[in-house]
């Protein structure tokens, strides 16, 4: 059997993909290596993704546990769960869906007649907004002047300029200048496309994968651990 | 319009309900996932009829006469799931008009209510018939069919060493409600396009042909020895049909089905035989026209992905006339199962190279 996480992005395929890996002594490979991970290329693309998963689901037979992580951005967990069961309203019709409470806890989804999977979501946050880009800047462990200039100087000067912005574009060129500039050596930055890019940093010491700030998202992940199956 | 069958023991199927069916209908799958299958159960239960049960033994599976001569006692067997001729076949269709068709076969050597059967049909030309059969071996197929709980057709089929197979049918229902295209099937089209021509639709067939080849000018029926369909082209240069490629024969044989059989059901098998992908969509484009026209219900099979894409793009225009399903044999349950993809969901997973043929 399989445990399924849909994520966002390739990215937070990675970082959570680093996180488990970090998770300590106590976790062995075989834990997680039952884990799929789907990309959604977007919450926009939540609801197609929850039709593929059911279709998936009667195809193969084998899915277990479903998760969805999506950034809680700047929208109440409420609202976010109640767009999730909304969706999950209009496409298990199979009988009465059950309805996501909270995070961290699952619900039992019926496909078919003969396939049934448990379901649970959590949204990535810090404080209860944000998304990846905030946790990485929360758990940077270098010193980040490139970055930090970057951002500082960027925003004044469009400010100043009267040009409108996103604060999460500001946020993940900060991402990029940190793994490009603070965190890469000159001989690095000669083959950035290899070896400054996001995967190789999570090879590096550059995050604190420690930092308090993680441990819900962490409490998360653990419940897609491999159940051990004692054979008697 | 059919919405939705119920199959039980019949073919690969060993209970699988497939719902919310659309004017027009794509199965993709593995090989087989029941395609063709659920193609044959559609047809029989439409038409519960012991030359139903004989065409979709000779002409869809090719099952020699000679063989079920030679081995009576196992010439039902393939009808029923794994073969196990002791479970009953139920195939139960319901209609948008809430009519609920029901077929049954069941299978024995017992030939009482044959008797009876040909019997009270007055059938007795032939006395030596059953004193035959009863001293040989022998398998019968009873066939019982019910139109919301009404019995409309009782029958048998017997398979026998000496006599081959014979039948009786009692309530036999008028004309065919489905038209079954079966791949390699060669439709005799001359005097289906007469028909056509006769009731004023030569224009409409000529459309459909020029959608494979633009420089077709003209179709013709000269009676030269027999009657054959040419086709003129734009250069003047006229040929008979069978001079011309598959995909204008394949396109004929659409056409004619669906423009000479109005309000019946058309069941396509491996529709993309011959149709070049360029004139893939034009030629869904068509079939959706028509079968909402002359209120044709269509129910087609394909592997091709390409043929899957152009069904998507067009059924766009068409979102509740379609429906595209994925057979697949579940591998908890080895059930065949049909899963409806609708069609915002299919362009999803088309876009993303997901596997919509029973593919992973």
């Amino acid at each position: 059997m399989k445990n399924l996480l849909l994520v966002e992005s390739e990215n937070d395929k990675l970082f959570f993909e680093a996180i488990i890996k970090n998770l300590g002594n106590e976790y062995l490979i075989d834990d997680w290596i039952n884990i799929d991970y789907e990309c959604l290329g977007g919450e926009g693309n939540l609801k197609a993704s929850l039709n593929v998963l059911k279709n998936k689901a009667i195809k193969n037979d084998e899915i277990k546990k479903v998760g969805i992580i999506l950034y809680q951005d700047k929208k109440t967990k409420e609202k976010r769960l109640t767009v999730i069961n909304s969706f999950i309203q209009n496409i298990f019709t199979q009988s009465n869906a059950e309805v996501l409470e909270d995070t961290h806890k699952f619900i039992t989804l019926v496909a078919d007649e003969d396939t049934e999977f448990e379901l649970a979501c959590y949204f990535v946050n810090l404080n209860e907004e944000g998304e990846l880009e905030h946790l990485l800047k929360e758990i940077k462990t270098s010193d980040s002047p490139h970055s930090d200039c970057l951002e500082g100087c960027w925003k004044k000067c469009l400010k100043g300029k009267k040009i409108n912005f996103k604060e999460k574009d500001l946020l993940k060129e900060w991402v990029r200048f940190y793994i490009r500039y603070d965190t890469c050596s000159n001989k690095e930055r000669k083959q950035a496309h290899r070896k400054c890019n996001f995967e190789k940093s999570l090879e590096k010491p550059v995050w604190n994968f420690e930092h308090e700030c993680l441990n819900e998202l962490k409490g998360f992940l653990k419940l897609f651990k491999s159940e051990v199956v004692v054979s008697e | 319009m059919i919405e939705s069958i119920e199959i039980k023991t019949f073919r690969c199927f060993k209970d699988t309900k497939i719902a919310k069916f659309g004017l027009v209908n794509l199965f993709g799958g593995l090989n087989n996932s029941g395609k063709t299958a659920l193609l044959e159960a559609i047809h029989l239960a439409q038409n519960p009829d012991i030359e139903i049960i004989r065409g979709l033994q000779s002409q869809v599976r090719r099952e020699s006469n000679l063989f079920i001569k030679a081995n009576p006692e196992s010439a039902w067997d393939n009808f029923f799931y794994q073969q196990n001729t002791k479970e009953i076949i139920s195939i139960n269709t319901t209609n948008n008009e809430k009519i609920i068709k029901k077929v049954l076969l069941k299978c024995d050597d017992d030939i009482t209510d044959c008797v009876n059967l040909r019997q009270k049909l007055g059938n007795k030309e032939d006395e030596d018939y059953f004193q035959d059969i009863s001293i040989s071996k022998k398998s019968v197929l009873h066939l019982n069919a019910e139109e919301n709980g009404k019995s409309v057709v009782s029958a048998f089929l017997i398979a026998n060493e000496r006599r081959g197979i014979t039948g009786d049918s009692k309530l036999r229902q008028k004309g065919q409600k489905t038209i079954f295209l079966l791949t390699g099937l060669k439709l005799e089209l001359t005097s289906h396009y007469e028909q056509a021509r006769f009731d004023g639709k030569a224009n409409i067939v000529l459309n459909a042909v020029q959608i494979i080849d633009n420089t077709i000018e003209k179709i013709e029926v000269f009676n030269i020895g027999e009657p054959i369909i040419y086709l003129t082209k734009k250069d003047g240069v006229r040929m008979p049909l069978s001079l011309f490629g598959d995909a204008v024969n394949t396109v004929l044989k659409f056409i004619l089905s669906i423009i000479n059989n109005p309000k019946k059901i058309i069941l396509i098998d491996e529709i993309e035989n011959g149709i070049h992908f360029t004139n893939q969509e034009k030629l869904w484009k068509m079939l959706f026209d028509l079968a909402i026209e002359y209120k044709v219900q269509i129910f087609s099979t394909t592997h091709s992905l390409e043929m899957i894409k152009a069904f998507a793009a067009v059924a766009q225009e068409f979102s509740d006339k379609s429906a595209y399903f994925e057979m697949v044999r579940s591998q908890k349950t080895h059930k065949i199962k049909a899963i409806k993809h609708n069609l915002d969901t299919l362009n999803f997973e088309l876009e993303r190279n997901i596997g919509i043929r029973g593919d992973s």
